[in-house]
């Protein structure tokens, strides 16, 4: 997962918001002047200002970054369709045949965000498979609707 | 209110035929069997109106712009539902019932406000607030329950809010600094309504109506001592019955050094004459959605503000 670390380092690099860094139940976000001074009871702080991203394992970034990232030159990218990015947010690998167009190489352990048109749908990394690659899915913006379900599931 | 009743006494309290007749009463000659019609709030701080009207029409939904609302659109048809799309994944809007995007316009939050939002989960007002502000100012959002408060993180982040705080704990008991607060939103717990639950008559009582009436007022009281001089409080719920609208608004004006604002907008002017109560004419100011004037659920939206 090296690749992995090197990819989220270099987006990372890409944009580097401004702020206040916080650390919160893994995960971390950057808040402003004004949002900073209405902190008061951090044992009782759930949420903070702008949601950078994951932290527990490898730093997975969260829609705010993506939605920078996927504007900005510089990160891999591969572009996709309507139908093979629904099947990419519905947590789904993109076969290399189903890529439309790409910046940056298509080789192993290579990181993409995956793109339809302007939006960033999320992010994989490249694998080898026979006849050709894979980009394996690590994080996607489907993430929102499974979590609704699982959260309309567990208070029902 | 608050009587201990035996259980023959509160099983007369509640059912359909008791509480259609109790809006029958009040002028409404409800069926029991209203819908409200699907609808959406654009982000504005990710999209415009225009965008997102065009991108769902690509897809087949068909969207009418809301008459009273900044940011709201009636949406119908389409081959998927509007909550599994793209544009919703992108946090280019959200799903929130008409009435329900009402009390945010009444409250009109602004770019440097500080307001909190009492009852905040699962966060579609605290979302609209931001989006009102431009990400400007500070939303607090408060919550007591835990589990709804994962929608409203879910929320602020899929809609890219920025501006929020976002506590879990009893709204009126929080430490939040000793800085009283621009703007208050108290979108209080409340009894609901059978428009948005299909199980509503045979589970509600006057019983439930009378208990949640009494936590909206400790909730009220707490929200005028956070308020700053000048500042506003929007006080709603989505209940029709009087002891949580109008009853708790008179007791307000009973109890409190508040001004009452008048509420424009759909709907009809609150009751001053209810179940057996003469009220301040003052209360009229708040305004009632009910179900078959306004195709939205039950709603209750009051306003007032502090000297």
């Amino acid at each position: 997962m090296r690749e992995l670390k090197d990819f989220l380092a270099a987006v990372v690099a890409v944009y580097e918001p401004a702020g206040e860094r916080i650390n919160l139940n893994d995960r971390r976000f950057v808040v402003g002047a004004d949002v900073a001074a209405q902190i008061r009871d951090r044992g009782r702080l759930v949420y903070a200002g702008r949601l950078l991203g994951r932290t527990r394992g490898e730093f997975i970034p969260g829609a705010s970054l993506l939605r920078e990232l996927g504007k900005m030159q510089g990160p891999n990218k591969v572009w996709v369709d309507e139908k093979v990015g629904w099947l990419f947010a519905c947590g789904r690998d993109v076969f290399e045949e189903s890529i439309l167009r790409s910046e940056g190489e298509l080789v192993e352990g290579a990181c993409f965000l995956v793109m339809l048109g302007g939006d960033c749908l999320g992010y994989g990394r490249m694998e080898a498979r026979e006849g050709g690659m894979l980009l394996r899915n690590v994080f996607d913006l489907g993430d929102f609707l499974r979590r609704e379900r699982g959260i309309e599931n567990a208070s029902s | 209110m608050g009587t201990v009743k035996s259980p023959q006494a509160e099983k007369r309290l509640m059912g359909a035929g008791f509480f259609l007749d109790r809006y029958r009463a009040m002028g409404h000659e409800l069926r029991g069997d209203e819908r409200t019609r699907r609808a959406i709030r654009v982000n504005t701080l990710l999209a415009s109106r225009e965008e997102v009207v065009g991108r769902l029409e690509a897809r087949g939904v068909k969207l009418t712009g809301i008459p009273w609302l900044r940011d709201g659109l009636y949406a119908e048809g389409g081959e998927s539902s509007v909550g599994s799309s793209f544009e919703y994944l992108l946090g280019l809007y959200s799903i929130q019932e008409a009435a329900a995007q009402f009390p945010v316009e009444v409250l009109a939050p602004g770019a440097g406000d500080v307001v909190l939002d009492m009852c905040a989960a699962p966060g579609g007002k605290t979302t609209q607030a931001a989006a009102w502000m431009g990400n400007r100012g500070v939303v607090v959002a408060v919550d007591v329950r835990r589990d709804r408060l994962y929608a409203l993180e879910n929320n602020l982040e899929r809609t890219g809010v920025e501006n929020c705080v976002a506590y879990c704990g009893d709204a009126a008991g929080l430490y939040y600094g000793g800085t009283p607060f621009d703007k208050i939103l108290l979108d209080t717990p409340c009894s609901g309504n059978y428009v948005t639950d299909r199980s509503w008559f045979s589970k509600r009582s006057i019983g439930d109506v009378e208990a949640n009436a009494a936590e909206q007022r400790r909730l009220l009281g707490a929200a005028v001592g956070l308020l700053k001089p000048g500042g506003a409080l929007v006080y709603t719920t989505c209940s029709l019955e009087p002891e949580e609208d109008e009853l708790n608004v008179q007791w307000l004006l009973e109890n409190h050094d508040v001004k009452m604002e008048e509420v424009r907008g759909p709907g009809s002017p609150a009751l001053t004459e209810v179940i057996g109560r003469s009220l301040s004419p003052e209360v009229a100011k708040c305004r009632r959605f009910w179900p078959d004037e306004t195709e939205t659920q039950g709603f209750f939206v009051a306003k007032v503000v502090k000297p």
